[in-house]
């Protein structure tokens, strides 16, 4: 591509540049700006700020037309992106439409996207669960992907430091599988949960039952008033932005942060075409921007480079920048770009009911619920497929309406609703095996409405998430029925890869040059002034929900692309 | 686009004192047409359909009905903007068929009925069984799709009863910051529910 801005281009250099304003790219510019750097930001998407653009954020249920529901037309338009749980009409404007930006489906796999400033990290379930040493040390153990050129010892500070900035609820529950953090007050479990956690306890005493630790202020105000965020309300409204920062997102915390440190700048609307490298000066030295709505290409230059625009568009970003030095991708000199693709599944749940604990009810509403860690071949292979799955746990008393008749017999019911049975549900978030197999290519032929080739996407269960399917199922329908659970129901919705929202690897870190893509410091081992922190980086994906892992790559890698800058080592 | 429209037939409405006239051959049908994005209604199926949901959910001295409620236009909204064009066929077809129908079985137009008439007619198309006689499609299809109207719109009815602003702000309050969680508070006697508590 020419450089058609030469004349522009000392405005145009910055310290660094990072890809992409979500959950990642919030912390790469937080930490960044916050060490003098001088830090572009680049969003594909809209400009959406903190509180002013939450249209639908203080709106009463009947002051929505449909109630909630997404209308026909959105839905027949968009069955990629209406399968999504938090698609509704109070948040459909957070959501990319699947015409916006098409993608090639080789199998099944629902790319679910946020375009915008804070990307989905406005729209997440706001799970933050660390990793220990059994996920870390997962390939090495069962002979799967590359070890991680990491342990949990190396990154248990960048835990803690992510932490206590965006403010984590929950127990200290001194689990070695799952560490405990710097915890902001837990949130009550209800009484069935509650039940559940004592049961589990005496039943399967290796399968503790915990409340979430989930990314709300629940304590420590003033520290986060400094933030301009308070206390989380228990709206349990939180995919339409919170009025309240009480829930993290980058929108509400990392990038005013980093905006307040005045070295940071942002530009929206900003499509990343490609890294661009230096052949003579053997580094990459800027990016290729295309103008999201002008379609004009500009270029912007720094030292160093992070790439946070999520994991499968971070794969696009580094498939599309091709030189002389690199043919096939920046990076690619073992041609496994792109490869060990991996998610989380999904697929199975199961509920019932109990019938005791009839004494009691909740109050209120919580954006959080239980979490059961994972057991299943914790620490030792104990089944005939690899790896485990943890589970969510919810438990709410149930009431009751009745709807039968019509007239004022029908009216008088249904201004007398009475409290039915509690009911109990789970669902399952199970490792899947990165794979040569499970890949994204740039697509020869199809472009998207910017001129950069669509990703196809090669993604696909296996036999060892079927067997692990059958596997939660059963042992949780066992543990449901010793704890009296009745009316038990299970299934398995086969959904595609891709809605579980947590969609990894294809530039996966590892020591070895010749296996990986990412050295320990999320460097490209072939041009390490290029940093890939988001769930592209992920060598396996464990069962945890991601976005605290990859939160903390991101400060621990800017913090040492700083040094390394500082020791003139970029 | 769609709200647009909308509001421009509200405008027009006004305009023309509350009815827009729409050319039509036969005026003994009474062919006052109410336009949506989707499908048209005549005013007599307005009105049969406005009958339909206050009589799901009437007025009483305690509490307003689908009536001072305006559910029929929820219900119309919904059907317009959420339902697929089959469904929406069935629902208009229903309509249309619905005075039929109701006359067939009661010698009497619904408009005309007396309120516990209009209950029990109601009632009974919701109860009655499926019917296995292969010989009456077109008549089967036709009853399927009344069954269906007043199926529809009594689900339709109950959601925007429930989630009107005055159930939700008199009855059964909904708090957008509700206070703290509790998991495990104990009931007490008489306690009334909350359905949005």
């Amino acid at each position: 591509m020419v450089n058609i801005n030469l004349p522009g281009k000392e405005e145009h250099t910055y310290d660094a540049i990072v890809i992409g304003s979500g959950m990642s790219g919030g912390w790469s510019a937080k930490e960044l700006a916050e060490n003098g750097l001088n830090t572009l930001l680049l969003e594909r998407g809209k400009e959406v700020k903190h509180i002013v653009d939450y249209p639908t954020t203080n709106l009463l249920p009947f002051e929505l037309e449909h109630r909630g529901q997404v209308q026909y037309d959105t839905l027949a338009q968009n069955p990629i992106v209406g399968r999504c749980y938090a698609f509704r009409e109070d948040t459909e404007h957070f959501f990319v439409k699947d015409e916006e930006h098409p993608y090639v489906q080789e199998s099944p796999f629902d790319w679910i996207r946020g375009y915008q400033t804070g990307g989905r990290s406005l729209l997440w379930a706001r799970q933050v669960q660390r990793w220990s040493d059994y996920d870390f040390e997962g390939p090495a153990r069962d002979g799967f992907a590359v070890d991680w050129p990491i342990r949990y010892k190396d990154v248990a500070p960048w835990y803690s430091h992510v932490e206590k900035f965006v403010g984590v609820s929950g127990n200290k529950d001194g689990l070695d599988a799952l560490p405990d953090g710097e915890f902001l007050p837990a949130m009550e479990l209800t009484a069935m949960e509650e039940y559940f956690q004592q049961t589990m306890a005496r039943e399967y005493p290796d399968r503790p039952v915990i409340i979430g630790r989930c990314a709300h202020i629940t304590g420590n105000f003033e520290y986060y008033a400094q933030q301009g965020r308070g206390g989380c309300q228990n709206r349990n409204l939180c995919q339409r932005g919170c009025p309240f920062g009480g829930y993290f997102s980058s929108t509400s915390a990392t990038i005013p942060w980093a905006l307040k440190t005045g070295n940071l700048s942002i530009r929206h609307h900003s499509v990343v075409h490609s890294i661009i490298f230096d052949n003579e000066k053997n580094r990459a030295t800027g990016v290729r921007v295309i103008d999201a709505n002008t379609k004009e290409s500009t270029e912007y230059f720094a030292r160093v480079i992070f790439v946070n625009a999520g994991s499968m568009n971070t794969n696009l970003i580094l498939l599309n920048s091709t030189s002389d030095r690199f043919p096939n991708g920046l990076g690619n000199d073992n041609g496994l770009l792109g490869r060990y693709v991996a998610f989380h599944n999904y697929r199975a749940g199961i509920s019932g009911e109990y019938e005791g604990l009839n004494e009691y009810r909740t109050a209120g509403r919580r954006p959080n619920g239980g979490y059961i860690p994972r057991f299943r071949n914790l620490k030792r292979q104990e089944t005939d497929f690899l790896r485990g799955y943890a589970a969510g746990l919810s438990g709410h008393r149930s009431i009751i309406t009745d709807r039968s008749g019509v007239g004022s017999e029908l009216k008088e019911n249904l201004l007398k609703p009475k409290y039915g049975l509690w009911r109990v549900g789970s669902h399952m978030m199970g490792e899947t095996i990165p794979k040569a197999s499970n890949y994204v290519q740039l697509d020869p032929d199809l472009k998207d409405p910017w001129g950069i080739p669509q990703l196809k996407i090669h993604v696909k269960y296996d036999d060892n998430d079927d067997k692990m399917v059958a596997d939660y199922l059963e042992q949780m329908q066992e543990m449901f029925e010793r704890a009296g659970v009745i009316n038990i129901r299970t299934r398995d919705d086969h959904r595609a890869p891709g809605l579980d929202i947590h969609e990894m690897g294809g530039v996966r870190m590892g020591k070895d040059p010749k296996t990986s893509l990412l050295n320990k410091w999320n460097q490209l081992h072939a041009c390490p002034n290029v940093f890939v922190t988001d769930g592209a980086c992920m060598t396996s994906t464990s069962t945890q929900n991601p976005s605290l892992t990859y939160m903390m790559f991101s400060a621990r890698a800017a913090n040492y692309a700083v040094d390394e800058l500082k020791r003139m080592n970029l | 686009m769609k709200m647009n429209r909308r509001e421009i037939i509200k405008q027009l409405a006004l305009l023309t004192g509350g009815i827009v006239l729409v050319p039509s051959c036969d005026f003994s049908r009474k062919e006052v047409v109410h336009a949506y994005n989707k499908f048209e209604l005549s005013e007599e199926s307005k009105a049969i359909l406005e009958k339909i949901c206050n009589t799901i959910i009437p007025s009483d001295d305690q509490h307003p009905g689908a009536e001072e409620l305006a559910i029929s236009d929820f219900v119309l909204v919904m059907i317009d903007d959420c339902y697929s064009p089959d469904n929406q066929k069935r629902f208009v077809n229903g309509l249309q068929r619905f005075d039929t129908y109701a006359f067939e079985q009661t010698r009497q137009n619904f408009l005309s009925m007396s309120p516990s008439h209009a209950t029990e007619l109601l009632q009974n198309i919701l109860d009655h069984p499926p019917s296995d006689d292969q010989d009456a499609h077109a008549e089967i299809s036709n009853f399927e799709d009344v069954r269906y109207l007043v199926q529809t719109t009594k689900n339709l009815t109950i959601q925007g009863f429930l989630v009107s602003e005055y159930i939700m702000t008199q009855v059964m309050p909904y708090q957008l910051v509700p206070g703290p969680f509790q998991g495990k508070v104990l009931l007490s006697e008489n306690e009334k529910i909350n359905i949005n508590g």
